[in-house]
C-alpha cells in the first residue's frame, strides 16, 4: 500500500497543526461560531444531534493493522469504544469532545491518516472497488490511480469551495463494484484498440434528492491525461454549478440542464486550452506509484486445500465459508468478508476490541492489510485456504463471522434519526426490525442474494435510491414513515434507480411489508432467479398488489398482507 | 483602511465607484483611483484610461469573464473579484485562469468573505491582494499563507508542486490541441 513520504507526511502534521490553532482560537472566543463551523467541516467534524461526529477518510477503503490498531485506540480513548463503517468507505466517530479532536486528528497523523476533506464542498474520499488487486475480472489494480486522484485533490487550491460536495470512484473490473455511474465522476480503466490503458470517464451521477445515472464524457482517456481531464471537469463545474440552491448544486444538476453534448464540448475546449505540464502524469511516476500496490507476497506453494471435511464436521463453517468468502484470482487463495452486520448491532458498527481482532487476524492471515467496503463491512482479502477455519474461528470469536454476506440482512443503513441532525426518520431500529423478523439464517440463504438499502430522509446516504429494496425515511407530521422502492442495482451489470412501490409504510410494519414483498418473490421465481432477476421479469404490478391489495394507488391497508 | 498586498500590509488607494453608468456619468467621476463595474468598463473604457490614473475593475461571480478579456485587460490596474459569501468560490478559477492563462499582470484583489483560511488557497490560484473583513487583524492573517507547505498541484504562483520535487513531471509531454 502506498506510504507517506517527508512531503506527505509534512502537508498532514501541518494540518493537524493548524486545526489545533482553530480550536485553541475559537474556545477562547476568537473565532466566530460561523466560521468557525466552517474550519471544522474541512476537516471532517460535524456538530450532530448529541455531540460532534469526526469522519476519518480510509482512502480507496485500505487499512493497514496498523491503522486499524489506531482506529480502535480513538474509539477506546476518544469515543464510547466503537465506531461505524460508511458507505463511502470512511469511518465515523459519534462521541468525541472538541477540545480532543485535535488530539485524535495528531494520532492519526502518526499512523498517515487524516479527516481533510471528509465534508465540505469538496473533492471527497476516493474510492474503489473492495477487491482492487484480488479479482479475476479485472484489467489493471486501480488504486494507483486512486492514491494520484488522493493526491491531486488533497487541499486543491482552485477546487476547496466548489457549489457541493464532489465524490469520484475509479474501478479497474468488469463489474461494477463501487457504483460507478452513481459518482460525479466514475472512472473505468479500459484498453483501447491499439491496447493502450486509459479511462472511460463517466460524469454526472449522484443519489441525493434527484438521482441521477450518470453518463459517459469521455470514451477513451489516455491514461497519463487523467488529472489534466479531470481538473478541466472540476474548472467547468467550479465556475458554472449553481450556488443559489444546495439542492441544484452538484454536478448531475449541471450536466443535465446544459445537456450532455453542450458540458462534454465545455469540458473538452476547457482542457485544450489548458495544457499544464505539472498536470500530465510520466510514466516513471506512474510506474512507481504502481510499485506501492504490488500484489502480495503469495506463498507459491499454496494451493487450493480440501476443506470436504471441515464443511461436514464444523457446524456453521460451509455456510460461512459459501456467503462470506469469494474467489481470488490467486489459486489457493479466498478473499474473506467480515460481516459487520451481527443481528442486533447496527450495520457498519464495529468495537475496539472487534477492530483490534480484525487487526490481528489481518497480521496472521491476510498480510497485514484490511479493506472496507461500501456495503459497509471489512474484507480481508488474502487468506490461504488452508488458514480458512482458523480464520473462521478467529472472526467468529468477536462475533464477525455472521454468515450473512449478500443476504437480506447484510444491508446498508445510514445513522439516521438516532444520530443526525439532518434524518427525519431512524434507520438503525428498522435494521434490528429486519434482523428480527429475519433471524434465521436458512431462511436468508433461501431467499438468497437481496440488497436492501435505507436511509433516514431524501439525502440518500443509505443509498436507497438503488437498494434492491430500497427504503426511505420520511416524516408525516412529525411520525417517522417509509417509502419503499424495488429494483434500484448500484452497479454490477448495469445500474438503475429503483421504483416507488406506493404509499408510505407504519414505522412498525416496515419489516413486514419487506417480508410480504420477499413471499411474492419466492411464490414468483423460476429456477435460479435472484430477486432481482424475477423484479426485472415481472415488474413491480405483483409486488404492489402483495402489499397493497388490489386496489392498487390505495393507502397501505392492514390485513392485505394476509396471504 | 488598510489591504494586504503582496504579503505587505499597505494602504488601500482604490475607492470603488460601482453605480451604474445610469446613475452617474464616467465624465462626473471624481479623481483618483478607481474600480468601477465590469459595465462601465467595456463602454467607456477610453474614457477611463484617458483620466491617466489607475483603473480597475470589479468583476462579479456572475459577470462574463470573457467579456473582460477580450477588453483592453493589460491596461488595468487591478481586477477585484468579490465574495459574498463563504459558499462562493468562482472566483479561484477566474482568477487562475486570468493569471495564468490570460497572463494578467495587475493585481488581482480578493474582497468579501476573505477569511483566513482562505488566504493560501487564493494567493496559490494568482490573488496578490486581500482586502479583510472588517475587524480583522491582517497582522494575524499574514501568519496564514505559510500554514502548510507542500503542494501537490500546479498554481499560479509557479512554486514547485510535490511531482515535481519528487523528481516527476519536468519533461512531460503536453497532448497537442485536436
Amino acid at each position: 500500500m502506498y506510504r507517506y513520504d517527508e512531503f506527505d507526511q509534512r502537508l498532514v502534521d501541518e494540518r493537524v497543526a493548524q486545526f489545533r490553532g482553530q480550536v485553541a482560537r475559537y474556545l477562547a472566543g476568537e473565532i466566530p461560531e460561523d466560521e468557525f463551523k466552517g474550519l471544522r467541516l474541512r476537516n471532517g467534524l460535524y456538530l450532530q444531534r448529541h455531540a460532534h461526529m469526526l469522519r476519518v477518510a480510509i482512502p480507496y477503503g485500505l487499512l493497514s493493522a496498523k491503522q486499524l490498531r489506531m482506529l480502535a485506540r480513538i474509539a477506546r480513548d476518544y469515543d464510547r469504544g466503537y465506531g461505524h463503517f460508511t458507505t463511502r468507505q470512511n469511518i465515523q466517530y459519534n462521541w468525541p469532545e472538541l477540545a480532543d479532536v485535535p488530539d485524535i486528528l495528531a494520532l492519526l497523523a502518526t499512523v498517515q491518516m487524516h479527516a481533510i476533506q471528509t465534508s465540505g464542498n469538496a473533492v471527497r474520499n476516493i474510492t474503489s472497488d473492495h477487491l482492487a488487486g484480488v479479482a479475476a475480472d479485472e484489467l489493471e489494480d486501480p488504486r494507483p490511480w486512486c492514491e494520484l486522484l488522493r493526491q491531486w485533490s488533497t487541499l486543491h487550491p482552485e477546487f476547496s469551495w466548489l457549489p457541493r460536495k464532489f465524490k469520484i470512484a475509479v474501478t479497474g473490473a468488469a463489474e461494477d463494484r463501487v457504483a460507478l455511474k452513481l459518482h460525479d465522476i466514475g472512472l473505468q480503466i479500459v484498453e483501447n484498440a491499439d491496447g493502450e490503458r486509459g479511462f472511460r470517464v463517466y460524469v454526472g451521477g449522484g443519489m441525493g434528492r434527484t438521482p441521477v445515472i450518470g453518463k459517459v464524457i469521455r470514451e477513451f482517456l489516455p491514461r497519463a491525461e487523467l488529472l489534466a481531464y479531470v481538473e478541466a471537469i472540476l474548472r467547468i463545474y467550479n465556475l458554472e454549478g449553481r450556488r443559489d440552491n444546495i439542492h441544484k448544486a452538484r454536478i448531475k444538476i449541471l450536466v443535465n440542464q446544459m445537456g450532455l453534448d453542450v458540458f462534454r464540448e465545455r469540458v473538452e475546449r476547457e482542457y485544450e486550452s489548458q495544457r499544464e505540464p505539472a498536470l500530465m502524469l510520466d510514466e516513471r511516476e506512474i510506474e512507481d506509484m504502481k510499485a506501492h500496490f504490488a500484489p502480495a507476497p503469495y506463498a507459491p506453494d499454496a494451493a487450493p486445500a480440501d476443506l470436504a471435511v471441515a464443511r461436514a464436521t464444523l457446524p456453521g463453517f460451509a455456510d460461512w465459508e459459501r456467503q462470506n468468502t469469494r474467489p481470488h484470482k490467486q489459486p489457493g487463495y479466498r478473499v474473506v468478508f467480515v460481516s459487520l452486520k451481527a443481528p442486533g448491532v447496527p450495520p457498519g458498527d464495529a468495537t475496539a476490541e472487534q477492530m483490534e481482532a480484525v487487526a490481528d487476524v489481518a497480521e496472521r492471515h491476510s498480510f497485514a492489510r484490511i479493506r472496507a467496503t461500501h456495503d459497509q463491512n471489512l474484507v480481508l482479502a488474502d487468506v490461504r485456504e488452508d488458514a480458512l477455519v482458523n480464520v473462521w474461528r478467529e472472526l467468529a470469536a468477536a462475533d464477525l463471522a455472521t454468515a450473512n454476506i449478500g443476504t437480506l440482512n447484510d444491508m446498508i443503513c445510514c445513522p439516521g434519526l438516532d444520530f443526525c441532525s439532518l434524518a427525519n426518520a431512524g434507520s438503525i431500529p428498522i435494521a434490528k426490525q429486519i434482523n428480527d423478523r429475519f433471524d434465521r439464517l436458512d431462511a436468508l440463504y433461501d431467499i438468497g442474494e437481496v440488497q436492501l438499502k435505507m436511509s433516514g430522509c431524501m439525502n440518500a446516504c443509505g443509498h436507497h435510491h438503488v437498494g434492491h429494496i430500497g427504503v426511505l425515511g420520511v416524516d408525516k407530521k412529525g411520525e417517522e414513515w417509509y417509502q419503499l422502492t424495488l429494483g434500484g442495482v448500484a452497479g454490477g451489470d448495469g445500474a438503475a434507480l429503483g421504483e416507488r412501490l406506493g404509499a408510505a409504510i407504519e414505522k412498525a410494519r416496515v419489516a413486514e411489508v419487506v417480508e410480504a414483498i420477499l413471499t411474492q418473490y419466492v411464490d414468483l421465481r423460476r429456477d435460479g432467479e435472484r430477486f432481482i432477476d424475477t423484479y426485472r421479469r415481472v415488474g413491480i404490478a405483483p409486488f404492489k398488489e402483495r402489499v397493497y391489495g388490489r386496489d392498487q394507488e390505495s393507502k397501505h391497508r392492514p390485513g392485505s398482507l394476509a396471504a | 483602511m488598510d489591504v494586504i498586498r503582496n504579503r505587505s500590509i499597505v494602504p488601500d488607494h482604490w475607492r470603488h465607484e460601482l453605480a451604474p453608468p445610469e446613475a452617474l456619468a464616467t465624465a462626473d467621476i471624481p479623481p483618483g483611483d478607481v474600480i468601477v463595474t465590469l459595465e462601465r468598463w467595456l463602454a467607456d473604457w477610453e474614457q477611463l484610461l484617458a483620466r491617466g490614473t489607475p483603473v480597475g475593475v470589479r468583476l462579479e461571480p456572475d459577470d462574463d469573464l470573457a467579456a473582460l478579456i477580450g477588453c483592453e485587460l493589460h491596461e488595468l490596474w487591478l481586477v477585484e473579484l468579490p465574495f459574498a459569501t463563504f459558499a462562493e468560490g468562482r472566483g479561484y478559477s477566474q482568477a487562475r485562469l486570468l493569471r495564468s492563462r490570460h497572463e494578467f499582470h495587475g493585481d488581482i484583489r480578493a474582497a468579501g468573505d476573505v477569511s483566513r483560511d482562505r488566504l493560501g488557497f487564493l494567493e496559490r490560484c494568482g490573488f496578490n491582494e486581500f482586502a479583510l473583513p472588517e475587524g480583522r487583524s491582517p497582522e494575524d492573517a499574514l501568519a496564514a499563507f505559510e500554514e502548510i507547505g507542500p503542494r501537490y498541484q500546479p498554481g499560479s504562483d509557479r512554486k514547485a508542486v510535490v511531482a515535481e520535487l519528487r523528481g516527476y513531471r519536468r519533461h512531460a509531454a503536453v497532448p497537442s490541441a485536436a
